[in-house]
């Protein structure tokens, strides 16, 4: 077990040292300049939402007793997009409180699909199950609107929301990643402080309850956070999608399920899955900037159906 | 002392809890029987405050059990429910270590007070093992643990063991028998009029408080000596009851028939 998360770490550590020297050889002054403000940058912006993604999958899959719980299927992520996607749209120049108003938007949109979603869940009539298909029902109505924001922009914002929407890495710097790190950082420390609720909502939601936790409040702290988080990194880089359901499901076969281990764990894989995705999407095809949302989507479709299938109960 | 008073609870305009009281005395032991539907399950997730009952009250030492903080709820209140497996590959010891969650203490002490659990119960072995490998009978067996390891006033089981093999079913009655002699009240739930035999040996008979739950409505209260005991228990459930000695244990057989 601890070799074995040794080893694990090792490899996130030697995929993060690795990623900027992948591909065209760099040389002299502009080898420099497209080491430290291209490539660096980008892997900084994929630990930071890599991890994000990783760890409120891992959070998900406990609040929502469900391993197919993640952002993307319960509707935070389309909620996320859809509101940056509002605001570039129509509103591309505004800025609120020096933020730009995309991230917002994005917030908003995030906490508004997550609180209806987790209004259904905590109803108590609705089965687990149920809340799942009403967070996919409500992530496809949030796509057609998306689509339909979309139509309405003229040719070089259409181009540019739809580069967008399919999830990348590049061109946001280090100022990007300066604003995303400190909502990264509340949302991790925030996340990481409910690990014993969540280990305790394992044994199931009620027997958490007669065992002292306040599921009302974790499950609140939990998707508010959640949705902070998601949504800062939706506005930044678009829906990644399938990160924050593969990342735990990785985690939980190789280090096992404890959610001491599961939570921190789908961090660093998170962020070193991604990057590694970004890396594998930058080089690909030769020359050519295949956006991490297409690679994530690839290799994580076919292993959710997989998932899926394999279902023991 | 847990007392519940005038107690009802109703769901889609069936009443399922109609004016329920009760006493549950410090260290006591009650079951409380009934037939499937009586609102037995539904009682219990009242004393845990999962079911906010519509009339009535429950005070868990005079104080109303709305009051109490979660942590100090689960301090007097413990709960094992019917269908408590769990499918997470994560190790037992884990699992029992989060039963933990009211003492806000290291993970050291909560391994140590986990593992102390366990072994009291000689599951020693288990330690390791992930909980979802593990047999209906050994996960029963492992809920118990936790509630060791939670270590509240009261135990309240619903139906802990009548899906379970004889080894692993005389084990949890083993383990209830025991936690009570040390102190802790007990009220275990159940439709199986066979488990009332394998409670206690015939000596505490006189100690367990039984509570017969039909429709919502408590019909009888008698401790299990009762010299009336088995027509009541037979008016229950519509059955004639057979009350048969063997080796110091009085045990009551259901039989086919309309009770007299």
């Amino acid at each position: 077990m601890t070799l074995r998360a040794v080893l694990a770490m090792a490899i996130c550590v030697a995929i993060l040292c690795g990623a900027p020297f992948v591909g065209p050889p760099l040389e002299g002054e502009q080898g420099a300049f497209i080491l430290w403000q291209l490539r660096v940058p980008r892997v900084v912006m994929g630990v930071l939402v890599g991890s994000t993604l990783g760890l409120t999958g891992a959070v998900y899959q406990t609040i929502f007793a469900n391993p197919l719980a993640t952002p993307s299927t319960v509707g935070t992520t389309a909620g996320a997009a859809l509101g940056a996607l509002f605001v570039l749209v129509f509103f591309p120049t505004v800025t609120f409180i020096g933020m730009p108003i995309v991230a917002v938007a994005a917030f908003g949109g995030a906490l508004a699909v997550t609180g209806f979603i987790s209004s259904i869940a905590a109803s108590g009539r609705a089965r687990i199950n149920d809340v799942l298909l009403a967070g996919i029902a409500i992530s496809l109505a949030a796509s057609a609107l998306t689509t339909g924001v979309q139509s309405q922009a003229g040719m070089g914002a259409t181009f540019a929301s739809v580069r967008w929407a399919l999830g990348h890495l590049a061109q946001v710097g280090l100022q990007g990643a300066q604003i995303l790190a400190p909502i990264v950082a509340i949302t991790t420390i925030v996340l990481l402080t409910q690990i014993p609720a969540l280990q305790a909502m394992v044994a199931g939601e009620d027997r958490a309850h007669a065992q002292g936790v306040n599921i009302r409040r974790v499950r609140t702290i939990c998707l508010g956070v959640g949705a902070l988080g998601v949504g800062a990194c939706v506005a930044w880089c678009g829906p990644i999608a399938f990160v924050g359901l593969i990342v735990p499901h990785i985690v939980r076969l190789t280090l096992g399920a404890a959610r001491r281990v599961l939570l921190p764990a789908s961090m660093v894989f998170g962020g070193a899955f991604l990057v590694l995705c970004d890396t594998i999407g930058r080089v690909i095809v030769p020359s050519q900037d295949l956006p991490v949302g297409v690679v994530t989507a690839a290799i994580g479709a076919p292993l959710l159906v997989a998932l899926i299938v394999k279902r023991p109960d | 002392m847990i007392s519940i008073e005038g107690v009802r609870w109703s769901r889609g305009g069936k009443d399922i809890l109609n004016g329920v009281d009760l006493t549950l005395e410090k260290a006591s032991y009650t079951v409380v029987l009934g037939p499937n539907g009586a609102g037995k399950s539904t009682l219990l997730r009242c004393l845990l405050g999962l079911n906010r009952p519509d009339q009535g009250t429950i005070r868990v030492a005079d104080r109303p059990l709305q009051e109490w903080h979660p942590r100090e709820r689960a301090g007097a209140i413990s709960w094992l429910p019917q269908h408590g497996a769990v499918r997470e590959p994560i190790p037992v010891i884990e699992l029992i270590a989060s039963a933990r969650f009211r003492f806000d203490e290291s993970r050291k002490t909560a391994l140590f007070h986990a593992r102390a659990a366990l072994n009291a119960l000689d599951l020693g072995e288990f330690e390791d093992r992930a909980v979802s490998t593990l047999s209906g009978g050994e996960n029963q067996w492992i809920q118990l643990a936790s509630l060791l390891a939670q270590d509240a006033d009261f135990w309240l089981l619903d139906e802990p063991a009548n899906h379970l093999d004889p080894t692993h079913r005389f084990g949890v009655y083993d383990i209830l028998h025991k936690q009570w002699k040390s102190g802790r009240g007990v009220v275990c739930v159940t439709h199986d009029i066979g488990l009332l035999g394998y409670l206690v040996p015939r000596e505490d008979e006189a100690r367990v408080q039984v509570v017969g739950l039909r429709d919502g409505d408590v019909v009888f209260q008698a401790t299990l000596d009762a010299p009336d005991f088995a027509e009541r228990v037979g008016s229950l459930f519509d059955v004639q009851i057979l009350p048969v000695e063997i080796d110091g244990r009085r045990h009551w057989l259901p039989q086919p028939g309309r009770s007299p």
